[in-house]
């Protein structure tokens, strides 16, 4: 009896590997048929909606998944920040981060357990740990997806006065301007919303102009220089000139960003004090640690 | 054999084993689900651009790129040269990383300030070109040519290309990519795209666009520039009373023994972290307004293609 319950955690390893690998099969498609396969890519070559596999499906009906995913608003999160991942598979990949960090620093207590004989901190901490790890990951997407925003709207603003000489001048299309604008950029936040079709991640709405596009990538997205270029171009389309139209949009662009430029120097101006004083600091260790240890040596202390 | 069993029985390692089976259930569930293993890697567009931006300091202090690592290395090289005086073990590690940081942090302002007067002289060339097409009519391959010819004593490298002959948009592209600023790329690329139009066009969009905007982005520079040389001035006071008590510190025989032992190379190692971190916070509360960066060959590519 023994012998079979030490035997049975390596059966069950041994049982999920040969899960893990059947669904991976299953997930690679290899008992698909050929024509719905090819079917299936060309629909997402063409940016068309594809069904979930069986995993997904499965793990959007768990009832804690799906909340978590709607309180972080990871779907959103991800097609700013422009990965290409799904939310469960983020999640899942965080998940595993966090863990594999708890297990490491369990493994290295336990290394400190094994030399001293104590725990040289409570194993408790470990959970700590993981939920560093699991907080870290979701503020590193988040700072993606603020990036990127900044990036596409910088960009966006600094387009402008080309879209200006472009739409005017050679009678191109807004849409098209800013997309062959987009290219040229030396990123490719804006040219991966605009020109890469990045936008039905989040735009499922149909529109008819690209006005309504911009005003729901600028809703969708978090980008509010979509919609000011949206009202630029309405504007346009009722007889006023394109030139300046969007010449006006670029203008106000640089306007405030001076304005923002100088809110922040007069702000830094304060804010840099704290830094300033906190630079004492290192230099009292500098000082203070040799005549600390000097004293606490003399006491006995050391 | 004993130590294994003794590490067998601990209940932690059952902990971790199931630990690392949940994670690895998570990391194939997730590879299943299409994780984007790829964005891990740092991008080619990151990796580009942290080498451009190396570029873009060297050449504001007008330096070939060449002369500037090269600096860069006999700065890290002098680093080590101190660690080797001082006899600190630690100091082979810190010493050639504050070399070549701290070269590039004492450099960079200076870097931005000559740009910052090379766009300002160009803003100036900016109206010659617009007088010269207005005023003595011009045209616009003819007044790049004459401006090409008699730069000004900051404009002379990046003006160069357009004195020679040969296709304009290649030289406008040229002088662009000489002179790694977004002043001057913006205004390439309105020359790229305006060319073919009308002089009266250009004209007009030199007075109510090129110019205006150009001095607004100059203003925001400036503005950011003041900001940047206050927090630059204060890290060098903090960073040279640092360097000079260190100095004073490993003078004195006593303390020198209290930083090379181990204690004292921990204390070594705060001291550094706390002051990086100080530097990078006060990175983060002035920091400069960044601008879009054009990639002006592909613009000349793009405009070629709809038909020059």
């Amino acid at each position: 009896m023994a012998e079979v319950a030490r035997a049975l955690p390596f059966a069950l390893i041994a049982l999920l590997a040969v899960g893990v690998w059947a669904l991976g099969l299953l997930r690679l498609d290899i008992f698909t048929p050929d024509d719905v396969r090819a079917w299936r890519r060309l629909a997402s070559l063409r940016g068309y909606a594809t069904p979930a596999g069986r995993l997904e499906r499965a793990a959007a009906r768990v009832p804690f998944l799906r909340r978590l995913q709607d309180e972080l608003d990871l779907n959103r999160q991800l097609a700013i920040a422009g990965w290409s991942e799904s939310p469960q598979g983020f999640l899942l990949r965080v998940f595993f981060g966090a863990l594999l960090a708890a297990a490491l620093f369990l493994g290295l207590l336990a290394v400190g357990l094994l030399e001293n004989g104590v725990w040289p901190v409570p194993p408790a901490v470990a959970l700590l740990v993981a939920v560093a790890a699991f907080a870290l990951q979701i503020s590193w997407l988040r700072t993606s997806a603020r990036t990127r925003q900044e990036q596409s709207e910088q960009a966006l603003g600094d387009t402008m006065m080309l879209v200006a000489i472009m739409t005017d001048g050679r009678g191109l299309q807004l849409e098209d301007a800013v997309r062959i604008l987009a290219r040229c950029v030396d990123h490719q936040s804006l040219q991966s919303i605009v020109d890469g079709r990045g936008w039905q991640r989040l735009v499922h709405q149909p529109h008819s102009t690209t006005i309504e596009l911009y005003r729901q990538i600028s809703t969708e997205f978090g980008i509010p220089l979509f919609d000011v270029v949206a009202d630029a171009a309405a504007n346009a389309n009722v007889g006023m000139s394109e030139r300046e139209t969007y010449t006006r949009v670029a203008r106000a662009v640089y306007h405030n960003r001076l304005a923002e430029a100088r809110f922040r120097a007069a702000r830094a101006k304060t804010l840099v004090t704290i830094p300033v004083a906190m630079m004492l600091l290192p230099l009292l260790i500098l000082i203070g640690a040799p005549v600390f240890a000097t004293i606490s040596g003399g006491l006995g202390l050391g | 054999m004993t130590a294994l069993a003794e590490v067998a029985q601990l209940p932690v390692l059952l902990v971790v084993g199931v630990i690392v089976a949940l994670a690895s259930a998570c990391a194939v569930c997730a590879a299943i689900l299409d994780v984007d293993l790829e964005r891990l890697r740092p991008s080619r567009d990151r990796r580009i651009s942290v080498l451009e931006r190396e570029k873009d300091i060297a050449a504001g202090l007008g330096w070939p790129w060449q002369r500037w690592v090269v600096l860069r290395l006999a700065f890290a090289g002098l680093g080590l040269a101190v660690a080797w005086i001082t006899g600190v073990t630690l100091l082979w590690v810190i010493g050639p990383i504050a070399g070549v940081v701290g070269f590039r942090f004492a450099l960079a302002g200076r870097a931005a300030g000559r740009r910052l007067r090379m766009e300002r002289a160009f803003l100036g060339q900016l109206r010659n070109l617009r007088d010269r097409m207005a005023v003595s009519n011009q045209s616009l391959d003819i007044a790049l040519h004459e401006l090409g010819r008699n730069p000004g004593p900051d404009l002379g490298y990046v003006l160069a290309p357009l004195a020679r002959g040969g296709s304009t948009i290649a030289n406008v592209v040229e002088m662009g990519v000489r002179a790694r600023s977004p002043i001057v790329e913006q205004v390439a690329a309105v020359l790229i795209w305006a060319r073919s139009r009308s002089s009266d066009f250009l004209i007009q969009t030199i007075d109510t666009v090129l110019i205006p905007v150009g001095e607004a982005q100059l203003a925001i520079q400036e503005e950011g520039m003041v900001t940047l040389a206050q927090q630059r001035a204060v890290t060098f006071a903090m960073a040279s009373l640092l360097v000079v008590m260190l100095a004073i510190a490993l003078g004195v025989e006593t303390l020198r023994t209290y930083y090379q032992s181990f204690a004292g190379q921990v204390v070594l190692v705060v001291v550094a972290f706390l002051f990086a971190g100080l530097v990078v916070f006060l990175g983060f509360i002035v920091r400069p307004q960044s601008w879009t960066r054009w990639n002006l060959r592909q613009l000349a590519e793009e405009q070629e293609r709809l038909g020059g």
